[in-house]
């Protein structure tokens, strides 16, 4: 185990990929149930 | 008459400081209740792994090579990722994506739980190589099986800790968020109400939405695709209608069971020479960090959004995107309760608390894909 602290600097933008990644892949399965949902409404709906 | 008392000359003090973490893990079991069926096995476990020359574990007496029967189920189990995803389809079965179906929207909130992990990254990067800070950044997942199967395709050196600290923390989510929810909200904050108007979602939709899930998941991180498709794979067994004894004996029997093993072989990676060391105690204390950065993360995004917002959210129901479910949501519906009694958060926070099962997965493969 090395204290090596530019490495914190280094991977910040890791931060912003990963938040971003997760935001537009959770972004697109949000986003594939609001079509669903329109598109099966009134198919043997169940009260959420 | 020896042999009666030899093996009490060869134990440690390390040894006997396993002992007192495993009795304190079983303390937290029986006499607190928190996540018995995991810290039961894992504390008992480390006392059985911890006894001088213990059979439990592979070891090598007088240069003989004698097989335990934990490090066999370590080998036939984790090493190869297999519990974790067999628990997974439990998980999926257990996990009702219905208020979440009806309320999309809320997904937003468990993509900003998982700050944590990416942050946790970044401090770790400065102690750790970069496989194996990644390993230890998806304990803020709150997703035992997620950490494990990312710490064992990364080939991180530090699984047991890592698998450890996943699981320990898990137990000890009703701990650690509350007093960070607190830290972030005014009372006022806290006592936001949100109206919960039932939704009719399809069934069709119901059970599209796990093979959606994993087609989409597995198209971005294929790394990942085992997680997310056992995880899915679980809840179209419990949604499709047509399988309730498998969904019941996934949800019921097969999850205790493999949580039964999994507890025990966790276990058989705590052997004193082997956990406590220095880079344990950064891992458990990295760990820990993540939670509570992962609980902030939700806590503050909900606070932005409120900013834009004419119809306020309860800015606590961001802290349960973290995966542990559904421990994490049922800590905001009783914190809820706690500041007001006729503030029912249960299916917000339930609804935030299932998208935070997503979105560590897709973290977790996130990382898989940016360190693999």
């Amino acid at each position: 185990m090395n204290f090596t602290p530019i490495n914190f600097v280094n991977n910040l933008p890791y931060i912003l990929k990963g938040e971003l990644g997760t935001f537009i892949v959770l972004g697109v399965i949000a986003l594939s149930v609001v079509i669903l949902n329109k598109l099966t409404h009134g198919d043997d709906d169940q009260l959420s | 008459m020896s042999f009666l008392y030899e093996n009490l000359f060869a134990l440690t003090w390390q040894q006997v400081t396993m002992w007192v973490i495993g009795g304190i893990l079983i303390w937290l079991a029986i006499a607190k209740e928190m996540e018995p069926s995991l810290l039961l096995p894992i504390g008992f476990g480390a006392i059985l792994v911890n006894l001088p020359f213990s059979g439990a574990v592979n070891q090598y007496i007088s240069g003989l090579f004698q097989e335990g029967p934990l490090s066999s189920l370590y080998e036939a189990g984790i090493a190869n990722e297999l519990f974790p995803l067999l628990l997974f389809i439990g998980i999926g079965a257990m996990c009702d994506f219905g208020p979440l179906l009806a309320n999309p929207a809320l997904m937003v909130f468990g993509a900003a739980a998982q700050f944590g992990i990416f942050f946790t990254f970044c401090l770790g990067s400065m102690f750790f190589a970069t496989n194996d800070a990644a390993s230890i950044a998806t304990i803020a997942a709150a997703d035992g099986p997620t950490a494990i199967v990312v710490a064992q395709k990364l080939h991180s050196i530090y699984l047991s800790p890592i698998m450890v600290a996943a699981y320990s923390y898990m137990a000890l989510v009703p701990i650690i968020q509350p007093p960070v929810i607190r830290l972030l909200t005014s009372r006022k904050e806290r006592q936001i109400r949100m109206d919960y108007e039932p939704k009719s979602v399809s069934k069709t939709t119901r059970i599209l939405f796990p093979i959606i899930i994993t087609v989409i998941s597995g198209l971005i991180s294929p790394a990942s695709v085992s997680l997310v498709g056992f995880l899915m794979f679980g809840n179209l067994l419990k949604e499709c209608g047509v399988l309730r004894g498998l969904s019941d004996t996934a949800q019921g029997a097969m999850a205790n069971m493999i949580t039964l093993i999994l507890g025990l072989t966790i276990a058989s990676q705590m052997q004193a020479e082997q956990f406590l060391k220095l880079d344990t105690l950064m891992i458990m204390g990295l760990g820990l960090f993540g939670f509570v950065f992962d609980t902030a993360g939700g806590v503050m995004f909900a606070k932005l959004l409120n900013l834009f917002l004419k119809k306020k959210v309860n800015p606590m129901i961001g802290a349960a995107g973290i995966s542990a479910f559904p421990m994490s949501g049922r800590i905001i519906h009783k914190m809820g309760l706690k500041e007001d009694n006729q503030n029912f958060l249960l299916m917000h926070s339930m609804a935030v608390n299932v998208s935070g099962q997503i979105a560590s997965v897709v973290a977790g493969g996130l990382m898989l894909s940016f360190f693999l």
